[in-house]
């Protein structure tokens, strides 16, 4: 990493350098290779313009709706309040329940407010009093902003703005992008003059799938590889230092062919997720969630009738037999079915990319949880160490003590049973997510144990320390970096784990409900025609999640190879076989 | 003596609590640190130099503890007046809350387990209340709270221009107050350039981050003091090297810039803990140098632990030799070199070669016992080959070894030279000779 200096430069120029730039110099100095980086940059989002508008419109829905839930929130105390104690305890609790929001949201806005305000308005005191006074006077203009949004014309200016930037963002969702259903769309009919109607380009509809399927994974890797040239680029021309210590551990990750693999896989399985609307032969919804309310075309002998998908889907059904729609076919409708349908006739490559999404949400969710408290009830025990730790040891020992599959069906059977709201949020996706977060943040946080007191016992953790620095900061900035490696490697590790773990009680009936696709519920539903001509349904998703699994593994040992300085992959002999081990 | 001490440690007691023992790391010590000039701090590994720096500098950690009786004083006016505008809440007015309280009455609370002696004090009448205070007892007498650490004797602690005498208590400092002396008032080199530095920021980056925590400095203005503070402790080319890493700078120049860094908000005291104990001997010899002169520079009272006899021949003003636990001789460098009262600090200089009797280079037997239980004979006696029946059951006082008031004290039976041994036995017994050590 480059040290980028920023603040005013112009005065600085005189006394300074050439050693001492900013990187917008530098890069001022030689524009040409970060042009040329940018210009593909700017080609690749142009190409995809409509997904990321629509992103960032749901992004400001969402920010809009917690908002919205938030400002509601003291009348919400008020109604409740005033219900059982009077108008005038509703009136006290209106105002406590503002106040203490204010003074909440105070917190992120003084993050990144630039300048103090105590010391602006020269009000300092003492160091006591000041951090008081400071989150004080932010809650009061946060405050004085919002009355001005509520009770004021700007309130209706703010409106119009957001209105106008939604509308702005709406037209822009709605322009086709290169890999969207619409642009190579791959449902269409036969027509009785033979040849295909409404396909891309007349194709088949397994042609039209197939170039999609290409386009998208084509855009993909094409997207990543440009990261990587815009890393080499900023490497080779605009940064400072010749060499970082993460350099070596990018260049042995390289020669570390079981880790490429590994991210390979993960990556396509990532694309799978995000892109899972745009790769289905059919849409979900229509297919899976509500087939008997959408209907599509198809040739009946000679003539174009209308059916609905879920009558459609009756007749497809593999049930094995002769009736058996299997991979790489059409069923009777001429609907292109590329692994074939399920037991219920839906379409089985939909339901895997669907389900794709739901095992990387899920798994994302709880290793996102379980990491952070592992990190930092790791970086907490080992700076402060005493009763701290010893409480920690106590309650992961306790978790830990139950077999890990038994505690998480335990939980899944009794927030289920007990019809808990959480778990119905995502068919129980939620639910499972935080279940493997608290089952296994114990073994992550074991893991890095180790290092985390050995980096705590480093001499430059007590440097800082002896220089003054708060712990939160030693903590942040001289212990995570040093642990930050292992703790990707047990993440990734443990992320193939989950995805596992999520199939099998789902597999057991206790994961994710249907609707929602799951992959272990596909394996339950299909194994008992893995005898029969539809073998295919327990089959394919079962190699899915074996390589799937695979992948997070072999990434996670090419990582741990990368960032361990006395691996030797880069000698090229020990990189096959390291992993493999 | 020279000047006013900024640094007074009294009767300091550091003890790790281990599930099988209690090891009294630092046991008793009591030194004073001046501005611009230097005290070394000598023994055998093992001996507590190190605990005594941390214990400063409030780097003790669990199990370890800083007892009770212990008074680490930070007397510098200027910080006082600061401290107690800063932090009004912990600041005590020491005349206030003694009002009639009778100091020399306080010894006998059940609560305080010093002695005069222990304080270094001459006998129970010259106690202040302050004494009591800084040793930790404020909350078992009632006269303080516990996280109390600004302690104003006279002067108004609300008007902090009043404030003409105080001190921080740096053994009660916790939180902010604390992150407020580090770096600022009291740094530290440590013993190992080459991990004392994160390997994962740039050499300027650790400066600038020091920088930024006590002069608000960020951006290009820090990048050009960093700068600065390179080229003050002799890095050529520093423009270029601040933006390295720790590994592409030599030894020497890593100890350096961890000077630099220490060094980077102009702090009064320096503390050294075996900075030259990983440098080879001509990088030692620029290092001390180097030193010296900045001390010289900044007037700077220097704290400097090391094993190695040579080094504290060359830099200490006045010299305190550890042993387990224990400071057994303290004098000016000169005449503790020149003759040596303690039999140990007779035993280490022997074992210097080349200054040996014999032909063969001679050793002090046996280690540095682990001090796990309160001292009640001499822990020096199973290796003294001056050692008699007495040394097993009497713990020496710190004496003068000659009687009268002079410099240079050892904590022996076979002292004061002036009276006959029975007589110096006795004495140490009862705890009736006065100390030395002050």
């Amino acid at each position: 990493m480059s040290v980028a200096h920023d603040g005013p430069t112009a005065d600085a120029g005189a006394s300074v350098d050439d050693n001492e730039t900013t990187l917008r110099e530098r890069v001022a100095a030689n524009p040409r290779p970060a042009l040329l980086w940018l210009l593909g940059v700017g080609v690749l989002f142009a190409l995809e313009m409509g997904r990321f508008a629509g992103g960032i419109r749901s992004i400001g829905a969402a920010t809009g709706f917690v908002i919205g839930g938030v400002a509601v929130g003291p009348s919400w105390v008020e109604g409740n309040v005033a219900g059982t104690l009077g108008p005038i305890a509703g009136d006290i609790a209106f105002v406590l329940t503002a106040v203490l929001l204010l003074l909440l949201v105070a917190v992120p806005v003084r993050a990144v407010l630039p300048v103090s305000l105590v010391k602006t308005v020269g009000l300092e005191r003492s160091s006591e009093t000041d951090d008081f006074l400071e989150q004080v006077l932010v809650a009061a203009g946060v405050g004085a902003v919002a009355v001005l949004v509520v009770a004021t014309p700007v309130g209706a200016l703010v409106d119009a703005l957001v209105a106008a930037i939604t509308s702005v963002l709406d037209a822009l969702s709605s322009l086709p992008t290169i890999t969207s259903r619409e642009v190579i769309p791959n449902q269409g009919h036969r027509l009785p003059s033979g040849g295909w109607d409404d396909t891309f380009l007349g194709l088949s509809p397994a042609a039209a799938w197939a170039i999609r399927v290409a386009v998208v994974y084509a855009y993909a890797f094409i997207a990543l590889a440009w990261a990587w040239i815009g890393y080499r680029i900023f490497r080779e021309h605009y940064r400072e230092a010749d060499w970082t210590p993460r350099d070596d551990s990018v260049n042995r990750f390289r020669n570390h062919y079981w880790g490429i693999l590994g991210l390979v896989i993960v990556f396509s399985f990532v694309v799978m997720a995000m892109w899972a609307p745009a790769l289905g032969p059919t849409t979900a919804e229509e297919n899976l969630f509500s087939p008997y309310e959408n209907e599509f075309e198809y040739l009946d002998g000679n003539e174009v009738v209308t059916v609905s998908h879920g009558t459609a889907n009756l007749n497809s059904r593999s049930q094995g037999g002769d009736d058996t729609i299997g991979p790489m076919s059409y069923d009777d409708y001429n609907r292109w079915a590329p692994f074939g349908t399920n037991q219920d006739g839906k379409d089985l490559f939909t339901f895997l990319v669907f389900g794709a999404r739901t095992s990387l949400v899920i798994s994302l969710t709880a290793i996102g949880l379980a990491t952070s408290i592992a990190l930092g009830m790791s970086l907490i025990t080992a700076y402060y160490k005493g009763v701290i730790d010893v409480l920690t040891v106590i309650t992961s020992d306790t978790i830990i003590s139950v077999p890990a599959f038994l505690m998480v069906l335990l939980l899944s059977v009794v927030f289920q049973e007990a019809n808990h709201p959480i778990a119905a949020v995502y068919d129980g996706g939620l639910l499972l997510a935080l279940i493997f977060a608290f089952v296994y943040w114990p073994g992550l946080w074991r893991s890095i144990r180790g290092p985390s007191l050995q980096v705590a016992e480093q001499e430059w953790v007590d440097a800082a320390k002896s220089y003054g620095q708060s712990p939160f900061q030693t903590m942040r900035k001289h212990m995570t970096p040093y642990i930050a490696g292992y703790i990707m490697i047990y993440a990734s590790l443990l992320l193939g784990g989950i995805i596992i773990a999520t199939a099998a009680l789902s597999f057991l009936g206790l994961g994710v409900n249907p609707p929602t696709p799951e992959w272990g519920r596909m394996v339950s539903e299909g194994r008992s025609y893995i005898s029969t001509q539809s073998w295919h349904i327990a089959t394919i998703p079962g190699v899915f999640i074996v390589f799937v699994v695979m992948g997070f593994n072999a990434l996670g040992d090419g990582i741990r190879d990368a960032i361990d300085p006395e691996s030797n992959v880069g000698n090229g002999d020990t990189a096959t076989t390291g992993g493999g081990a | 003596m020279p000047g006013e001490p900024i640094v007074s440690v009294r009767n300091l007691q550091t003890a790790f609590f281990t599930d099988k023992e209690t090891i009294r790391a630092v046991d008793g010590v009591q030194f004073d640190l001046t501005p611009g000039d230097t005290v070394g701090i000598v023994g055998e590994s093992g001996s507590g130099k190190s605990v005594t720096a941390r214990s400063i500098m409030g780097l003790i950690e669990s199990p370890g503890r800083v007892l009770d009786g212990s008074s680490v004083r930070f007397t510098d006016l200027d910080t006082v007046r600061e401290f107690a505008s800063e932090f009004p809440r912990r600041t005590v007015d020491v005349e206030r809350v003694a009002g009639d309280v009778d100091p020399a009455a306080l010894f006998d609370h059940e609560d305080v387990g010093v002695t005069p002696g222990d304080l270094g004090l001459a006998g129970r009448d010259a106690a202040t209340v302050a004494d009591f205070l800084a040793a930790g007892y404020g909350e078992a007498l009632g006269l303080a709270d516990a996280d109390d650490c600004v302690f104003v004797t006279d002067g108004d602690p609300s008007d902090p221009d009043s404030i003409v005498d105080g001190f921080v208590e740096l053994t009660a400092l916790s939180g902010k107050a604390q992150r407020a002396i580090r770096g600022n008032k009291i740094a530290m080199v440590f013993q190992d350039p080459l991990t004392s530095l994160n390997p994962v920021y740039t050499v300027g980056n650790q400066i600038e981050e020091t920088l930024a925590l006590h002069q608000g400095l960020s951006g290009n203005a820090a990048t050009r003091e960093a700068v600065d503070l390179l080229e003050a402790v002799g890095i050529p080319d520093a423009r270029r090297r601040v933006d390295e890493y720790p590994h592409q700078f030599s030894g020497g120049m890593r100890q350096r810039a961890v000077i630099a860094m220490a060094l980077a908000c102009d702090p009064e005291v320096l503390i050294c803990d075996e900075p030259t104990t990983a440098l080879d001997v001509t990088i030692q010899a620029q290092i001390l140098d180097l030193i010296a002169e900045l001390q010289a520079d900044r007037d700077l009272a220097v704290m400097f632990i090391t094993h190695d006899m040579g080094v504290i021949a060359e830099v200490a003003d006045r010299v305190n030799v550890m042993y387990a636990g224990e400071v057994v001789e303290t004098a000016t460098a000169e005449p503790l070199f020149e003759s040596p009262k303690h039999p140990y600090t007779q035993g280490l200089l022997r074992s210097i070669p080349g200054r040996q009797s014999g032909a063969r280079l001679e050793t002090i037997e046996g280690n540095v016992p682990t001090p796990n239980e309160p001292a009640t004979h001499c822990r020096f006696a199973p290796r003294c080959p001056k050692a008699f029946d007495a040394c097993d059951q009497v713990h020496p006082e710190h004496v003068s070894i000659d009687g009268a008031a002079s410099n240079h004290s050892a904590a022996c039976l076979l002292y004061p030279e002036s009276m006959d041994r029975a007589e110096a036995v006795k004495g140490h017994e009862e705890g009736t000779h006065e100390r030395g050590d002050r």
